[in-house]
């Protein structure tokens, strides 16, 4: 009986926190590996979290977050602060400058890659 | 889709030129087409490069020690060590798992699938796994080594390889052979856990670069460096017993070409555990401070690292009440004390050519000091040990890189004076002073065909002062027959000088009588193995299973005998054989995303003649099973770890001419420990709680007739199983950039 009320315990905890889950896409300046491993584990951590994933080639960034937690401003202003452009905001100079050699404007300009998109 | 690595050419990763060197190479896929915008990155280092019109890259400051983490977008990443001297071709098969199971992970611990000797590497990642408070409690997680209990009252864990006393296992800090000496038993704990970075585990004798004294197997410390330290890396621990630690690591950049760390280690024990109830400490209390501080220069060509290493430990134990101040000679109660302090100097020195990246030179330096002040019940000891090491390794190549080759030369200085007093009119009061003078040679030649063969050919000549000349042959081959399956064999010679009073200090804490019928000869053996690792793709994700087989045959061994009698403990050369056995199979597999299962089971046989026949030696379980479960969710979020030990019975010494009622069982029984750890992880860090031994198992009075200590029948040495229970510990680490 314990273990039967602990079981719909947690199944309607689950699904509360289920139901608060929504969704968020972030288009971003990041432009290679490096970009999205740094936004991704930066964004693990941030409050609200639960899922990151960034697509390098439309440079949009996934995130499923809880709503009651946190906002996609508060996610849109988190990656401008991480160095990185996010829609319309634009990103925080300092630590843009931190940011790894290949994440910096034009590093990867000679890439064969991305001539072929052009 | 196959999970293959290519490369051009292989080096072994117990190379133990340090000298950091540039990397060059080219990312493929498996269909040839070049990666461009591919990562390679250092796994314990946040330089990186990214590769280049031409799927190039360059990486600078590379050291033979660190792994290139490989990864592009739709592909498999990798993990692999470096090659110099040329241009590495790395092949990442594609992906066709969706893209978040792509991230920069890659094989973060495990099998160094190029290297000639069976070598496995335990990462930082890997260590934080188990909170360890110092190298003898890092292996937790790992299923080669394993941890066994000295006694009842010192505390000391001592680790087996291969079925096989640690004693013979060369214990080296970056390279330099570190713990040995007076303090083959104890040396473990002064290295502390948050200084560890890496730890790599060979299996069978090493290399021969490195001396003589890998008889059985070669571990490998690497300890945080001013190039790859957090600036700040703060840890604080506490479990239920009251250990308290805290730790800091510091690095500090001095100017364009110098670099500083700063490692440091404060803990203590000042709560008295019985938890028995037997009137004896479960285990001492403790305190300790260990500072090192190192600095690091790199320039062009000439790379140079100096360090300091200091450290106080202090060690009361036995009946309760005793006490850091108390006098073991006058002392009421039974007591055990163990005072030590080093001081160290030590470092390296490395040459590049960077227009000949295939010619390097360097030399490893250290000079130590230590002292140790201690005893239990009325034996008393002192010693001092002073050591001086120097190590010139030069490397190069033979026409073309199939044939690459190690040369130079050592010298060991190593004097040591010892006193021990027993204070009874039967067992034994000695002064063993002895200094050891070792120059040697040695060659090593490397012979790699194709990317599927290695053969390492070593050979050393060692000229002691005090016992003539050694000679060891050592020979490695690895030979990867089919894309999932590599074979290894090795064998080798290996000697060492053994320092019976340190060895045994778990006899000490018993009324045995010790009787030193021996000569001192070098303890000298062979060792042979074979091994077969085979690294196949279930459902998407790798499978890998290694199996190996071990030998090790003494021609000389230094005897402990505790079978002769139950009152005494007699130590001689050995007369007849000793040989020991091992099998071990371990296999590893995701069984999620994030869960991953490592299982290993392990048979050993380990025969010496004591009391006249030749039987198993005492305390060795010859069956073992582990069992590791480990979760974690992206960037260690969220992670947790399950580690089970089954220990099999472990044959007892003999006490059947004890009197009945301080009779021993002849052979112990078999049990279960469990540890377990939580961590959450932070932008800034992390914390962490986990319990060690949390079934709680006991062995029951551990020690024999506890009410008598000074009496003829007092043993707490007969000791199998943890005599502390269930600990609890949580801790905090906090990093800044």
């Amino acid at each position: 009986m314990k273990k039967l009320l602990l079981t719909c315990f947690i199944a309607a905890y689950a699904f509360a926190v289920q139901a608060q889950i929504k969704t968020v896409e972030i288009k971003t300046s990041a432009i290679c590996e490096m970009c999205k491993k740094t936004l991704e584990k930066d964004l693990t951590f941030e409050k609200g979290v639960k899922s990151v994933n960034l697509d390098v080639e439309t440079k949009i960034l996934n995130i499923a977050y809880l709503d009651r937690k946190t906002s996609p401003e508060i996610l849109r202003k988190r990656v401008t602060m991480v160095g990185y452009n996010a829609d319309s905001l634009k990103r925080d100079v300092e630590a843009y400058n931190k940011l790894e050699e290949c994440c910096k404007d034009g590093a990867h300009d000679n890439d064969l890659h991305k001539k072929k998109d052009h | 889709m196959k999970f293959t690595l290519l490369l051009l050419s292989f080096v072994g990763v117990s190379s133990s030129l340090f000298a950091q060197q540039k990397v060059t190479g080219t990312v493929h896929s498996s269909t040839d087409e070049p990666l461009v915008g591919a990562t390679v990155q250092l796994l314990n280092n946040k330089l990186g490069a990214v590769t280049d019109l031409n799927a190039n890259f360059e990486l600078d400051q590379v050291r033979p020690n660190d792994r290139l983490v490989v990864s592009y977008l739709g592909y498999f990443s990798d993990t692999l060590p470096p090659v110099f001297g040329q241009k590495m071709l790395i092949k990442l098969s594609e992906s066709d798992e969706s893209l978040e199971q792509v991230t920069v992970r890659g094989r973060s611990d495990g099998v160094v699938d190029e290297a000639p000797f069976l070598n496995i590497l335990i990462t930082e990642s890997e260590l934080q796994k188990a909170a360890c408070c110092n190298l003898s409690e890092s292996f937790e997680t790992n299923a080669s080594v394993d941890v066994s209990y000295a006694d009842a009252i010192t505390g000391t864990k001592m680790i087996q390889m291969m079925g096989v006393d640690g004693r013979y296992v060369q214990i080296n800090r970056e390279g330099i052979p570190t713990i040995r000496g007076l303090n083959s038993r104890l040396g473990m704990t002064y290295v502390p856990g948050t200084w560890i970075q890496s730890i790599d585990v060979g299996k069978g004798a090493g290399t021969v670069i490195n001396g003589y004294e890998s008889m059985t197997g070669q571990i490998n410390v690497e300890l945080f460096k001013p190039e790859s330290m957090d600036k700040w890396y703060l840890n604080g621990y506490l479990n239920s017993l009251g250990r308290m630690e805290a730790n800091a690591n510091r690095q500090i950049n001095l100017g364009k070409k110098w670099s500083m760390g700063i490692l440091f280690h404060a803990s203590q024990l000042s709560n008295e555990v019985d938890q028995n109830e037997d009137g004896f400490m479960d285990l001492p209390k403790s305190r300790q401070i260990n500072l090192l501080n190192r600095y690091k220069y790199a320039g062009e060509r000439l790379m140079a690292q100096i360090g300091f290493n200091v450290f106080f430990s202090d060690n009361a134990g036995g009946q309760n009440g005793f006490n850091f101040k108390d006098d073991l000679s006058t002392s009421h109660g039974y007591g055990y004390r163990m005072d030590t302090r080093k001081a160290e100097v030590f470092g390296k020195l490395g040459m590049i050519y960077p227009d000949k990246p295939t010619q390097s030179w360097g030399l490893q330096y250290s000079f130590s000091y230590q002292d140790f002040i201690g005893g239990a019940g009325r034996k008393l000891y002192n010693g001092i040990e002073k050591t001086a090491y120097g190590n010139f390794i030069y490397q190069n190549i033979i026409g073309s890189s199939f044939h690459q080759y190690k040369t130079g030369a050592s010298f060991l200085y190593d004097d040591f004076d010892e006193q021990f007093t027993s204070n009874s009119a039967t067992s034994l009061d000695t002064t063993m002073m002895r200094t050891e003078k070792v120059p040697g040679v040695f060659f090593e030649y490397n012979y790699i065909p194709n990317d599927n063969v290695t053969i390492a050919a070593g050979a050393r000549t060692d000229f002691h002062n005090l016992f003539g000349t050694y000679l060891t042959p050592r020979l490695h081959a690895r030979w990867a027959f089919t894309p999932s399956l590599t074979l290894r064999g090795s064998a080798g010679k290996g000697y060492r000088t053994p320092n019976a009073l340190m060895e045994n200090s778990m006899i000490w804490v018993s009324s045995r009588d010790i009787v030193y019928n021996a000569i001192l000869k070098p303890e000298e053996s062979w060792n042979m193995g074979v091994s077969m690792v085979g690294n196949w793709t279930l459902k998407n994700k790798p499978l890998s299973i290694v199996a190996d087989y071990f030998y090790t045959t003494f021609q000389n061994q230094l005897v402990y005998d505790q079978d002769f009698s139950s009152d005494k403990l007699v130590i001689y050369n050995l007369t007849n054989g000793s040989y020991a056995t091992s099998f071990q199979i371990e296999g590893s597999y995701p069984l999620t995303d994030k869960l991953n299962v490592k299982t290993a089971y392990k048979h050993y046989q380990n025969l010496t003649t004591t009391n006249g026949i030749l039987q198993q030696i005492p305390y060795q379980s010859q069956d073992r099973f582990f069992l590791n479960l480990a979760y974690a969710t992206d960037f260690d979020k969220w992670k947790a770890d399950m580690t089970l030990n089954w220990n099999g019975a472990m044959r007892l010494p003999d006490t059947s001419d004890s009197p009945l009622e301080y009779r021993r069982p002849s052979r112990s029984p078999d049990f279960f420990l469990v540890n377990a750890q939580i961590s959450r992880g932070f932008r800034w860090g992390s914390i962490y709680l986990g319990g060690e031994n949390i079934m709680n198992f006991k062995q029951q009075n551990p020690i024999v007739d506890p009410e008598n200590p000074f009496g003829s029948n007092f043993d707490a040495s007969m000791t199998w199983g943890p005599v502390a229970g269930r600990i609890i510990y949580a801790g905090v680490r906090y990093k800044i950039n």
